[in-house]
């Protein structure tokens, strides 16, 4: 499908770092589309890209269909709302929202009219008259939105706008962010490095690493099928397991073997040869703790444990629970624990074999026993 | 532990110092007696004196046009060259600053005696216009400096986003950038200006015949003519512009805060 | 690519940089460079530069009439420059202590001195000091003197005025930098047994040796190119170099002669310019070598 607005091969360094690396994306009109990654990925080159502050050192920019990788940034359909808002400390509130239609040209009664509209959509117009440095947080973050919006974008840029504001505000504006999507319903570019806004927010989600992006879709199956390593430590929290596949069944998945733990049955189907290194992931709530039983403790992906630590999270409680060499965290109900347990108590631990996930370690090099371990067996990331 | 007071004291002392002759000055503008070693009464024969020397007045709008032109020939140079500053870091950058900065602590007679010969040199005739480069020589890394500091305070992603709104090159500059700068500007062209209308060294040696400033003017009225109350009037109201100017200044260089 | 990025931006540098670079140029640099020339040309009767060459004016500086003159010029100017950091020290420490509120009024009280213009400050001083003025009066009604001393046209005159006019000068400097000065050094020395005074010299002084460094700079480079106060309040035996220039620019019209005294003040100051400026930036790397070895 071809896109809306599409980067093709887009490469732009500085000096010897790569910002930005052969990335290739496809954005659909009116989707909300998230660029999430770490700190230094390359998510607001990008974005400075697409609004033409910076020029690719290679690869084109598509909007719908024309290119406009060379524009200047005055003349593209595009419009930013900036991390620390970038609002004119020197104009009012409604000057600041009616600052493009002015430099457009546009007739007075007309500016009027759309700053005043304007005003309604963020629920601003008793601030009108304010200057920037008289507003809260949250009131700027709103004129920042208003004032890219009365352009009528074709695509709205907005890098890391809720950065600035606290948890509450956060997830008020998130809500707010929502709702103005739907009312004006053009295409949002939405930068992040908080996994819960881009999770609420987004129709699609690509989380980047390094200047290259990682892994593109929809954010339930982002969660629920990182393709990397990367994704699954940085899309919620992760428990990996190093084994070796040591049966295949092509009708329900694939056995692993798993050193200090025993046999981990994964209901993924993968095209790996027998005795292939592989990472088994395990999210934490995919993890059940039930009373030890003598009968059940020989089956495939349970294993004895003890209990290491209990750390209430609130609705959830966390477990960390370690069998032999390695350990694992848990989040379960406080109502799924088993009765009675603490702090050293002996546990039973079951993993939820359609939730374990399989991927190659090491390019999936095949090797002759247990020879891809190495000392860490096991790697969490809270 | 308790704090010496000497240094409290010294302070005094210097300010008493300061102000004691300036007061006295000012004192004696409204001082009948003509030497002003005794208090003979109040009058303003002074002032009036001073109000109906024609000599004085064409000296005043001769120094006033001076500083207008010279400081705002230094308010654009200057700005530019903040600009060029800040944007930059390149080798001819550090040669700027180098070039800006060494006027800043350049005695006024080397400044006056090197322009004076250059000007014989090149066979220019001194007057109004060998003036005005002089002025505009020593006001520029003044006018660079101040506009430069608020530049440093200047955030520029609004460039970005006045781009990013529609606007072209031209249009940021014009509705975004100057109109933020302009109270550095202006400061810096404030500061320019007291120094173009005070400067008596410099003028002194590039002055030319039939162009007399306010402070050529108060030079020879001290050196020749023996009349000092006049110049204590001239002095006062001197004084009371320098503080208005002062203040205003010192308002537009404080951060801007909302009103 | 990049090069291509490039090639505006330094057009565009070379737009911003040229008009001040351009006119600083033509109009500090050159005519600088035109003194050390001049400096070896002749006079010609009419008060211009003729065009033959000579070491004469050089060797004039040498001349009797000269040097004693060149030599009164440092004293002064060494005086001067001690005077204003030793009352400029106490002052800058009480202002750095002072509560914000008074800070900010008394750097306003310093600087409106600086600000009121240079002849009218020298010209309040001579009222003062004449023959019948109030100091005069008041010296009388000590009865400290049978007669009345001169007060103005000597040294002491001209290295009154000399400290009254650079005190600002040296204040803000040392102010500047005893602001950034952090006292609980000064609190730490006397806990350890130190007394005000010791802390004072050996913390605090130390503490702001650049500042000092830089007060000291301004004033003297600024004292030995004086002019106007020695020709108001000086007499023949107060002259100094400046004056010099001075009357043989403007009064008896020897450029050349002028030249070679300025040549020989330009070429001082130069030195001690790029001397400071050394010694500042050694100081700095030592900084930055010391803060280094902290973080390592
Ligand atoms: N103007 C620039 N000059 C030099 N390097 C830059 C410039 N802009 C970005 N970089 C570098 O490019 C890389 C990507 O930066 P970018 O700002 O795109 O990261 P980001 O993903 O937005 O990070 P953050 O979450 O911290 O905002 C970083 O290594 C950064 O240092
Ligand atoms: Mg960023």
């Amino acid at each position: 499908m071809p896109g809306f607005l599409s980067f093709e091969n887009v490469t732009k360094s500085f000096g010897a770092v790569r910002a930005v690396d052969d990335v290739s994306l496809d954005i659909a009109r009116g989707e909300v589309f998230s660029l999430l990654g770490p700190s230094g990925c390359g998510k607001t080159t990008l974005l400075r890209l697409a609004a033409g502050f910076e020029m690719p050192d290679s690869g084109r920019i598509l909007l719908d269909g024309h290119d406009i990788t060379h524009l200047p940034p005055e003349t593209r359909p595009v419009n930013t709302v900036f991390q620390n808002y970038a609002l004119f400390p020197h104009l009012s509130v409604a000057d600041n929202i009616a600052f493009g239609l002015r430099v457009a040209g546009r007739n007075k009664k007309d500016i009027a009219r759309e700053v005043d509209a304007m005003l309604d959509l963020v629920r601003l117009r008793s601030e009108a008259q304010r200057k920037p440095a008289q507003l809260s947080g949250g009131q700027k973050q709103r004129v920042a939105i208003a004032r890219a919006l009365v352009n009528k974008p074709q695509v709205l840029l907005l890098d890391e706008p809720l950065a600035a504001l606290d948890l509450k505000l956060r997830q008020h504006m998130l809500a707010e962010l929502r709702a103005i999507h739907e009312a004006a319903g053009i295409t949002f570019i939405y930068v992040t490095h908080d996994q819960t806004e881009a999770m609420g927010l987004s129709d699609r989600i690509a989380v980047m690493n390094a200047g290259h992006i990682e892994q593109l879709g929809p954010p339930a199956e982002i969660y629920d099928r990182p393709r990397s390593h990367f994704v699954a430590g940085f899309i919620g929290d992760a428990n990996f397991l190093q084994g070796t596949i040591s049966a295949i069944s092509s009708r329900s998945g694939c056995e692993i073997d798993v050193p200090d733990f025993g046999k981990v049955f994964s209901a993924e189907q993968m095209n790996l040869p027998v005795g292939t290194c592989v990472e088994a992931i395990i999210r934490p709530e995919a993890i059940q703790l039930l009373q030890p039983s003598p009968d059940v403790s020989t089956s495939t992906n349970t294993c004895d444990a003890v209990i290491d630590d209990i750390i209430p999270l609130g609705t959830l409680t966390r477990c960390i629970v370690r069998m032999n060499g390695i350990s694992l965290t848990a989040e379960l109900p406080r109502k799924m624990l088993p009765a009675g347990v603490a702090k050293g108590s002996r546990v039973l631990v079951r993993l939820d074999s359609a939730s374990v996930l399989i991927m190659p370690r090491n390019d999936g090099t095949p090797a002759a026993g247990n020879h891809c371990l190495d000392d860490d067996k096991s790697v969490v990331i809270p | 532990m308790k704090r010496s007071r000497f240094p409290v004291l010294v302070t005094a002392a210097v300010l008493l110092f300061f102000y004691a002759p300036i007061v006295v000055l000012v004192i004696n503008s409204f001082n009948a007696s003509r030497f002003g070693g005794s208090w003979e009464g109040f009058t303003l024969k002074w002032y009036e004196k001073l109000w109906n020397n024609d000599d004085i007045w064409s000296a005043l709008w001769t120094s006033l046009g001076l500083a207008t032109l010279a400081s705002l020939t230094a308010m654009v140079l200057g700005t530019l060259a903040a600009f060029a500053l800040h944007r930059f870091q390149s080798r001819l950058q550090k040669i700027h600053l180098g070039t800006l900065t060494v006027p800043l602590v350049m005695p006024d007679i080397l400044m006056g005696i090197s322009l004076l010969l250059f000007f014989v040199a090149l066979g220019v005739p001194t007057g109004f216009t060998t003036i005005w480069i002089a002025h505009v020589t020593f006001c520029l890394s003044y006018v660079t400096m101040v506009v430069l500091g608020r530049l440093q305070d200047f955030d520029f992603t609004l460039v970005d986003a006045a781009r990013d709104l529609g606007a072209g090159r031209w249009q940021t500059l014009r509705r975004v950038v100057l109109p933020l700068l302009a109270p550095g500007i202006i400061a810096g062209g404030l500061l320019a200006f007291t120094l173009s209308i005070d400067d008596f060294v410099i003028t002194f040696f590039v002055q030319g015949p039939g162009t007399t400033t306010l402070t050529l003017r108060v030079y020879s009225m001290m050196k020749v003519s023996q009349n000092m109350p006049v110049i204590n009037a001239l002095a006062t109201i001197l004084l009371a512009l320098t503080f208005a100017v002062v203040t205003l200044s010192f308002k537009l260089t404080r951060k801007q805060t909302a009103p | 690519m990049s090069a291509a990025k490039n090639i505006p931006s330094r057009r565009a540098e070379w737009l911003l940089t040229l008009p001040s670079l351009g006119w600083l140029a033509v109009f500090f640099v050159a005519p600088a460079l035109i003194v050390f020339l001049l400096a070896f040309k002749t006079a010609d009767a009419t008060g211009g530069v003729s065009a033959g060459w000579t070491l004469d004016n050089l060797r004039a500086l040498a001349d009797p009439q000269y040097r004693p003159i060149l030599w009164r010029t440092f004293w002064i100017s060494g005086t001067t420059t001690l005077i204003c950091l030793v009352i400029a020290l106490p002052v800058s420490f009480a202002m750095a202590r002072a509560a914000p509120r008074w800070r900010n009024f008394l750097l306003l009280l310093i600087i409106i001195p600086f600000w009121t213009n240079f002849l009218i400050r020298v010209f309040a001083w001579k009222t003062l000091l004449q023959s019948d003025g109030l100091v005069s009066q008041l010296l009388d009604a000590t009865r400290l003197f049978d007669e009345s001393p001169t007060l103005l046209y000597n040294s002491g005159a001209v290295l009154l005025i000399m400290v009254y006019t650079q005190l600002p000068f040296a204040i803000l400097p040392l102010y500047a930098a005893a602001e950034r000065f952090d006292f609980t050094l000064m609190d730490a020395a006397r806990d350890l047994g130190a007394s005000g005074f010791r802390a004072f010299r050996s913390v605090f002084i130390p503490g702001i040796s650049r500042g000092l460094g830089a007060a000291a700079l301004i004033v003297f480079v600024a004292t030995i190119g004086m002019y106007v106060v020695p020709d108001i309040v000086g007499g023949t035996d107060s002259e100094m170099i400046g004056n010099k220039i001075a009357q043989r620019a403007q009064g008896d019209r020897n450029l050349p002669l002028a030249s070679a005294l300025a040549a020989a003040l330009l070429f001082c100051v130069l030195l001690l310019l790029i001397l400071c400026s050394s010694a500042f930036r050694r100081s700095e790397k030592l900084d930055n070598a010391l803060k280094g070895e902290l973080q390592a």
